[in-house]
C-alpha cells in the first residue's frame, strides 16, 4: 500500500475516532451539566418555596398553601408538589379537592426522606424528586416536588447536532491537513524514487537541488544519493575507459595475430626473390603468393575500419529482390552451393551500400558454414511496418553456448577472422532501427528492418 | 508491519476513550444523604411562650431564646422543661390556645392583652422593656408646613393608622381621639381611616399627602431619619402605656408562675439573660406590671364608639 494511502487511512481513523469519542464524551458531559443545572435550579426553588411556606404551614393556612403550590405548578417543569406533616401525612396537594389530604404517601423516596432534616434529591429517568423539611426551630412540615427532565433529550439532540456539525468541520479540516502533510512527506519520497530509477537507467545528470524539500531527513537522503550519483558516474567513466583500453588491446592483439602470418609470408618471399629471379615460373608463383598475403592484410584492415568508422546513412529506396539478385550474381561462383532467392519483392528505404555489405557478409558466413556442398535459402516477408529477411543454411549451425556472443565484437570461431564481421552486421541493422538474431535447426539469421528507415545515431 | 502500526494507533485511542468515558460518565442517581434526626425528648415538660403575629417564622426565632432560657432555669432535678414558642395569627386563635391550656406565657401589647383578658384567664404580671423603654405613647403627626396643629382641627379628613391590631398605631390613638371627643364633635362629618400596614410607611404617606394626620409610637418617630422627621410636626400625643406586657396563664401552677416572673425579672442580672434580652428587640429588662393600667386601658377601649374600633 502506498505511504500516502496509509497516511490517509490513519488520518481518517483518527478523524473518525475523534468524531465518535468527542461526541460521546461531550454527550455525557452536556447531559451531566444539564442535569446538574436542573438539580441546582430545582433545589433553589424548593428551598425558597419551603422558606416562604413556613408561616402558611405553621398556621395551616390552606388558602395560602394552595396559592403557593399553584404558583409553583405554573412552572412547566414542576409536575407534582405536596406539602406534608412531618410524619408524612399530606396537608395539601395544591388542588381544590385535595384528595390526598391526611393520607400517608406511598412514594418510597418520600418515605425514606421524611426522617431527615436536610434536602434530599433523587434523579430518576425523566425526573428529579426533591424533599425538603419545613423547619421553624422544629420540623413543622415537608415539601415534596417533582421536577421534570423530559425536555433535556431535545436539548441534548440540539447540542449534539451543533456538535456533529462542529466535528464534521473539524474532521474535514483534519483530512485536508492530513492530505497536505501526506503530500509533504510523500512528495520527497517520490522524488527520491524517481532519482533512483534514473540512476538505475544510468542517467546521472539529475538536478538534485530542485528536488529538495522541507524535511531535513529527506534532504540528507537526497545528499547521499547525489554523492552516490557522482561516485557512480566517475566509476562508470573509469570502467568505460578501462573497457576501451581492454578492447583496443584485444583488437590490437587480434590484428597483430592476423597480419603476422601474411607478413611472414611476405618476409620469406622477399628472401626468395633473389634466388628465384632466374626461374620465372617460380618467381611468378611467389609473386602471387605475396599478392594474396597483401590482400589478406588489406581485408583485415578494411574489416576493422568498417567496424570503427562512423558514417552517415545514405538513405534511398531499395528493392530487396533486385539487391539479392545482384548480390548473388557477384558472389555465387561455387556450383555445388544452391541459393534459393525470394520470389516476391519489397521496397524499403535504407543505405544501399551498407545493406549490401550486411547481406553479403551474412551470405558469405553461410557459405563458410555449409562448406563445399549445401543450400542457402533467402526469404522475405512483410510485418506491419517492417520487413523480415531470413537467411537459412543447412550447415552445422552455431554452438549453443556461442549463440549469445555471436554478435559481440572480436568474437570468432574461425581460424582466420577479425571477429568484427557479425558485430558490423549488427551495427548496420541497428543504425537502420532494426534488429538481428540467430537460431539453430536450421541455422537462420533473421534481420528485421523498418519499411521506412529512421537512422539511429 | 506498517499497517499494524497504523491499526495500533486507533486501538490505543479507543482504549484511552473507553477509560476516559468510564471516568467521565456520571452516575444518574444521587443517593440521598440521610441524617439522624434527634429524637424528641418525651420526658421534658414544655414551657410555652407565645404572641400574636402574621410571621410565625420571625416571631418564633425571636422568642425561642427566651423560651429556652426560661426552660433551662425552671428545670431542676425533678422536672426538665423545654422551651416552645407558639404563635397565633389572630386574637381569636390566641384566646382558643389559652383557653385550651396550650400556652403558658403570653406576651403582647397592653391593649391586646386587655382584649384577650376579657375572654381568658390570664394575669398580666410583668412589663417587657421592649426597645429599652418601659412605656411609650402615640404621637399625632402632620406636615410641618400644614395648618393642622391640633387633632381637633376641623379640616382633618383622613387619618393614617398602621394596622387595626397595632396598639400605638391604632387602638391607643383611637381611644385618645375618642376621649378628646373627635368622633362626637365631627358634626356628622365622616372621618376617613387609612392603614399604611407598617409604621415606617405612615410618615411617608403623610409626606405624600395621602392623609392629613398620621399616628405612630414616639419610639418609632424618634428613630425616623432626620430628613423625614424635619418635614413633620407633632400636634398631639396620648398617655403613656406599658411597652409590652407579659401575662401568665392563670391555670399554671402558682409556684411555677412565681418562678417564671422571678427568672424574667432576674435576667438583667445574668449576662446570658442580658444577651438574650438584647437580641429580643432590645429588651432592657422585665419589671413588675401595675395592674391599675388594665383598668385605664379598659376605660379607653370602652370609650371607642362601637362601629369604629372594628
Amino acid at each position: 500500500m502506498k505511504l500516502s494511502t496509509q497516511f490517509l487511512i490513519l488520518i481518517l481513523f483518527a478523524a473518525l475516532f475523534f468524531a465518535v469519542g468527542y461526541q460521546s464524551v461531550f454527550y455525557f458531559q452536556i447531559q451531566q451539566n444539564i442535569v446538574d443545572s436542573r438539580v441546582s435550579e430545582a433545589s433553589s426553588i424548593i428551598q425558597l418555596s419551603g422558606n416562604e411556606m413556613k408561616d402558611s404551614v405553621y398556621f395551616l393556612d390552606y388558602e395560602s398553601i394552595n396559592l403557593q403550590l399553584n404558583n409553583l405548578k405554573k412552572n412547566p417543569l414542576i409536575s407534582n408538589v405536596l406539602v406534608m406533616y412531618p410524619d408524612g401525612r399530606v396537608i395539601s396537594d395544591g388542588t381544590e379537592s385535595n384528595e390526598q389530604f391526611n393520607m400517608m404517601t406511598k412514594n418510597d423516596f418520600i418515605k425514606t426522606s421524611i426522617g431527615s432534616d436536610i434536602i434530599h434529591v433523587e434523579i430518576k429517568q425523566n425526573m428529579i424528586q426533591l424533599v425538603i423539611p419545613i423547619i421553624i426551630v422544629d420540623k413543622i412540615g415537608i415539601l415534596y416536588m417533582d421536577y421534570s427532565l423530559s425536555d433535556i433529550n431535545q436539548i441534548l439532540m440540539n447540542s449534539l447536532f451543533v456538535l456533529l456539525i462542529f466535528t464534521i468541520f473539524l474532521s474535514v479540516i483534519g483530512i485536508i491537513v492530513g492530505l497536505y502533510i501526506s503530500s509533504t512527506i510523500t512528495k520527497p519520497i517520490r522524488n527520491i524514487q524517481n532519482i533512483s530509477t534514473e540512476l538505475a537507467k544510468g542517467n546521472f545528470d539529475i538536478d538534485f537541488d530542485s528536488k529538495k524539500s522541507s524535511i531535513d531527513e529527506m534532504n540528507n537522503l537526497l545528499t547521499s544519493l547525489q554523492e552516490m550519483s557522482i561516485n557512480m558516474k566517475e566509476n562508470q567513466l573509469e570502467l568505460l575507459k578501462s573497457e576501451r583500453f581492454s578492447a583496443i588491446g584485444e583488437l590490437s592483439a587480434q590484428i597483430a595475430h592476423d597480419i603476422r602470418n601474411p607478413l611472414s609470408i611476405i618476409q620469406a618471399s622477399l628472401d626468395l626473390f633473389e634466388y628465384l629471379k632466374d626461374d620465372p615460373e617460380k618467381f611468378d608463383k611467389l609473386l602471387k603468393r605475396n599478392s594474396r598475403a597483401v590482400d589478406k592484410i588489406t581485408r583485415q584492415i578494411d574489416d576493422v575500419m568498417d567496424f570503427i568508422r562512423h558514417s552517415k546513412l545514405h538513405v534511398e529506396k531499395i528493392h530487396l529482390k533486385e539487391m539479392f539478385d545482384s548480390l548473388v550474381l557477384e558472389i555465387n561462383n561455387i556450383d555445388k552451393i544452391k541459393i534459393n532467392l525470394p520470389k516476391n519483392d519489397l521496397e524499403i528505404s535504407g543505405d544501399k551500400g551498407k545493406l549490401f555489405a550486411l547481406f553479403s557478409n551474412l551470405i558469405l558466413n553461410a557459405f563458410q558454414a555449409i562448406g563445399d556442398d549445401g543450400i542457402i535459402t533467402i526469404s522475405i516477408s512483410q510485418l506491419n511496418d517492417a520487413v523480415q529477411i531470413d537467411i537459412e543454411d543447412n550447415g552445422k549451425g552455431v554452438l549453443e553456448k556461442d549463440l549469445g556472443k555471436i554478435f559481440e565484437p572480436l568474437f570468432t570461431t574461425k581460424q582466420e577472422g577479425t571477429g568484427l564481421g557479425l558485430a558490423s552486421c549488427k551495427k548496420i541493422v541497428e543504425s537502420h532501427g532494426g534488429s538481428i538474431s540467430v537460431k539453430n535447426n536450421p541455422t537462420t539469421f533473421t534481420v528485421i528492418l523498418p519499411l521506412v528507415c529512421n537512422p539511429v545515431n | 508491519m506498517v499497517m499494524r502500526k497504523i491499526l495500533f494507533i486507533p486501538i490505543l485511542l479507543a482504549v484511552i476513550a473507553i477509560i476516559s468515558f468510564s471516568v467521565l460518565t456520571p452516575s444518574t442517581t444521587e443517593n440521598p444523604t440521610l441524617s439522624i434526626v434527634e429524637p424528641i425528648d418525651f420526658d421534658t415538660v414544655p414551657i410555652r411562650i407565645g404572641t400574636i403575629g402574621d410571621s410565625a417564622t420571625k416571631l418564633i426565632i425571636r422568642f425561642q431564646p427566651t423560651a429556652n432560657y426560661l426552660a433551662e432555669h425552671l428545670s431542676d432535678e425533678q422536672t426538665q422543661y423545654s422551651g416552645k414558642v407558639v404563635i397565633a395569627k389572630t386574637i381569636d386563635s390566641m384566646i382558643t390556645l389559652l383557653n385550651n391550656n396550650e400556652l403558658d406565657i403570653f406576651v403582647e401589647s397592653p391593649f391586646t392583652t386587655v382584649t384577650i383578658m376579657e375572654h381568658t384567664e390570664i394575669t398580666p404580671s410583668l412589663i417587657r422593656w421592649k426597645q429599652n423603654s418601659q412605656s411609650y405613647h402615640t404621637v399625632f403627626l402632620s406636615l410641618i408646613d400644614s395648618n393642622i396643629t391640633s387633632i381637633s382641627d376641623s379640616t382633618i379628613e383622613t387619618w393614617i393608622f398602621e394596622t387595626k391590631e397595632s396598639t400605638s398605631g391604632y387602638l391607643l390613638p383611637l381611644a385618645y381621639m375618642s376621649e378628646q371627643g373627635i368622633f362626637s364633635s365631627s358634626n356628622g362629618k365622616k372621618q376617613n381611616f387609612i392603614f399604611s400596614g407598617e409604621d415606617e410607611n405612615t410618615p411617608v404617606w403623610l409626606i405624600e399627602k395621602k392623609g392629613d394626620v398620621g399616628v405612630m409610637s414616639n419610639l418609632d418617630f424618634e428613630a425616623l431619619p432626620v430628613s423625614i422627621k424635619n418635614k413633620l410636626q407633632i400636634i398631639d400625643q396620648t398617655m403613656d402605656v406599658s411597652r409590652h406586657v407579659v401575662s401568665i396563664n392563670s391555670k399554671l401552677d402558682f409556684t411555677l408562675t412565681e418562678k417564671i416572673s422571678e427568672i424574667l425579672i432576674n435576667m438583667e442580672n445574668d449576662p446570658q439573660g442580658v444577651k438574650i434580652m438584647s437580641d429580643f428587640k432590645n429588651t432592657k429588662k422585665y419589671s413588675e406590671f401595675d395592674s391599675l393600667e388594665i383598668d385605664t386601658i379598659k376605660k379607653m377601649l370602652d370609650s371607642i364608639p362601637i362601629g369604629i374600633q372594628n
